[in-house]
């Protein structure tokens, strides 16, 4: 069992290995035959390192044993620093990393940079307002998301949901939702309501909204699981439903902690506002894409003045709030 | 006399073949102080916890009142538990609100969800739980939050919020442990008091001897999982003491 489970690591290393090798010497050769030698290679080598005991996949499979083996002492130690210049050597190639670019192309940015530093005061109105919608947009987001998030949060918190079929369905099924809404970014769900509701701040709010909803449900929920167990036990032993339960052990303890969050919430949807924005979804962001486009400097350094102040005074407003609630 | 609470044959297995309770077979006449002496780890606490159901039993019957106690489910189960008050050692109030509510809390099972949302506005609610916070001598306190009382403030509001629920049993779980001497013995005053007066059966869990001859009309002692002990607390001699607490223990006087 063991060797067979070191076998598919190493058929997997060795795969990876080859594969990187077979991509370096396409870099200077032209040579179109990957698949078959890349195989064979993988299965030779794995066959050679199974042979001679001392391969990568056993050094996990077996990790105590060869653990106390010093790395330099060992074949598979030796593998593994090979393997690791090797990704470096790959990913240097693939990013095209470029040493002389960066210093030389330095010039070019002198348009944003002379912007930065004369930002066209006249545009100052239109921008606030368009500043004004990506703050509202972000607030309005953060507190529609609340009732959402409050309510799945008892749904989504293990201490809560009974050990019973129903019990983890819902579970399983809130965490599930929260987890993928989560996993794809503001951005996507940016562009996925521009086409619905059209390009403006309602689909940049939206885009927030279903990314605090979800957000928020995972940081409330981790809340509840965290609380004092002894007051549900005494207010369950009262005689209480378990509404009143939640009602009176679990909410008290959890509504400081909950808009810490929330504040902390709109401050950075106030940050994915900019960048939703630049998709479609309206405010300061859409206008900083525009202006950008349009290679009007002087306008994109009043705008990158004006997020960076913003973002400045609510990052401090926020931190004190939260560091206050945290005393409570 | 006559029988308020009866196990026959009651066990508990926790997961991992833990033995908490191995067959207890007990009787508690109404209106006893029940001392329950015993090591910790050797089921105090579960026992307590199987008489009103916030443990569930594995095997064997729990008769509250002659009627039994251990199937019951939903709204039945909630209304035997209101009988039963309890206190727990870390006191288990709510530390963000105030005495006031926290002794309103006790009444929750005789009131709809409706009506617990804003039972302040209730002026009866209040005034009964006015006069419990007299009771343990909190008045001043009434609009304090709990979580800047004391530990002996706290445990009484925890013995206000039982009285609230108009108890015929009040179950301690080691109700002075973390408390100072005196602090202790002033909380077990207010206990001895509520069975003297009102004839409130109360079973607790303690740690020092001394309280359990002070207080207690009766101690039973539990040894893993098994009721190994029931008599007076003058019977409790030299020989019992290390039956119950293993032989190379010492009887510590907290005075």
């Amino acid at each position: 069992m063991k060797r067979t489970s070191a076998i598919i690591f190493d058929l997997i290393f060795f795969a990876y290995f080859t594969g990187c090798i077979i991509f370096l010497i396409n870099q200077f050769f032209i040579w179109n035959t990957f698949i078959v030698p890349g195989l064979i290679l993988t299965t030779l080598l794995t066959v050679i390192f199974q042979l001679i005991n001392d391969s990568i996949g056993l050094r996990i499979i077996e990790y105590k044993k060869l653990l106390q083996k010093r790395l330099f002492r060992t074949i598979s130690g030796w593998l593994i620093i090979l393997l690791l210049i090797i990704t470096l050597v790959v990913g240097w190639i693939i990013v095209e990393v470029n040493i002389s670019d960066f210093l030389m192309g330095m010039n070019n940015t002198k348009g944003i940079l002379s912007g930065l530093f004369s930002p066209n005061l006249k545009n100052l109105v239109p921008m606030l307002s368009a500043l004004a919608e990506t703050i509202y947009l972000a607030l309005l987001a953060t507190v529609f998301a609340i009732p959402f998030a409050f309510l799945f949060s008892f749904l989504a918190a293990r201490n809560l949901m009974p050990n019973t079929f129903w019990g983890n369905l819902v579970y399983i099924a809130v965490r599930t939702l929260s987890t993928f809404s989560r996993s794809v970014e503001a951005i996507i769900w940016a562009i996925i309501f521009c086409v619905w509701v059209g390009i403006g701040p309602f689909a940049g709010m939206l885009a927030l909204l279903v990314h605090s909803i979800a957000a928020l449900t995972k940081l409330y929920s981790e809340q509840i699981e965290n609380i004092n167990e002894g007051p549900v036990e005494a207010i369950k032993g009262t005689g209480a439903s378990t509404l009143q339960t939640w009602l009176y052990a679990v909410i008290p303890q959890i509504i400081s902690p909950y808009l810490a969050f929330t504040i902390y919430r709109w401050d950075i949807n106030v940050r994915m506002a900019t960048i939703v924005g630049f998709v479609g979804g309206g405010g300061i962001g859409l206008a900083l894409q525009q202006e950008q486009q349009l290679l009007r400097w002087h306008n994109v350094g009043l705008i990158i003045w004006l997020i960076a102040i913003v973002i400045w005074i609510m990052d401090m407003i926020s931190g004190k709030i939260r560091a206050r609630l945290m005393e409570l | 006399m006559t029988e308020i609470l009866r196990t026959k044959g009651l066990k508990k297995h926790f997961p991992g073949d833990v033995q908490a309770l191995k067959n207890i077979d007990l009787v508690v006449e109404r209106g006893e102080f029940l001392v329950l002496l015993g090591l910790s780890g050797s089921g105090k606490s579960t026992l307590l916890r199987c008489l009103n159901r916030l443990i569930e039993p594995t095997s064997g019957v729990v008769y509250f009142d002659q009627q039994k106690i251990t199937d019951l489910q939903g709204a039945y189960l909630r209304k035997i538990r209101r009988k039963f008050g309890m206190i727990y050692q870390q006191f288990n109030l709510i530390g963000n609100l105030s005495v006031l509510v926290n002794v309103i809390s006790g009444n929750l099972g005789r009131m709809s969800f409706w009506q617990s949302i804003y039972p302040l506005g209730n002026a009866e609610l209040v005034n009964r739980a006015k006069e419990n916070i007299a009771r343990v001598g909190l008045t001043d306190f009434t609009r304090t939050r709990v979580k800047n009382l004391s530990g002996g403030q706290q445990q009484r509001v925890a013995i206000a919020r039982a009285l609230m629920q108009e108890p015929e049993v009040i179950l301690a779980d080691e109700p002075v442990a973390s408390l100072d001497p005196a602090t202790a013995d002033s909380v077990m005053q207010y206990l001895g008091k509520l069975n003297r007066e009102d004839g409130i059966t109360i079973i607790c869990s303690l740690h020092f001897l001394s309280l359990a001859r002070k207080y207690g009309s009766r101690v039973i002692a539990l040894k893993d999982g098994r009721l190994m002990f029931s008599g007076s607390p003058q019977e409790i001699d030299e020989a019992k003491f290390h039956d119950i607490y293993g032989e190379d223990a010492q009887e510590v006087e907290i005075r």
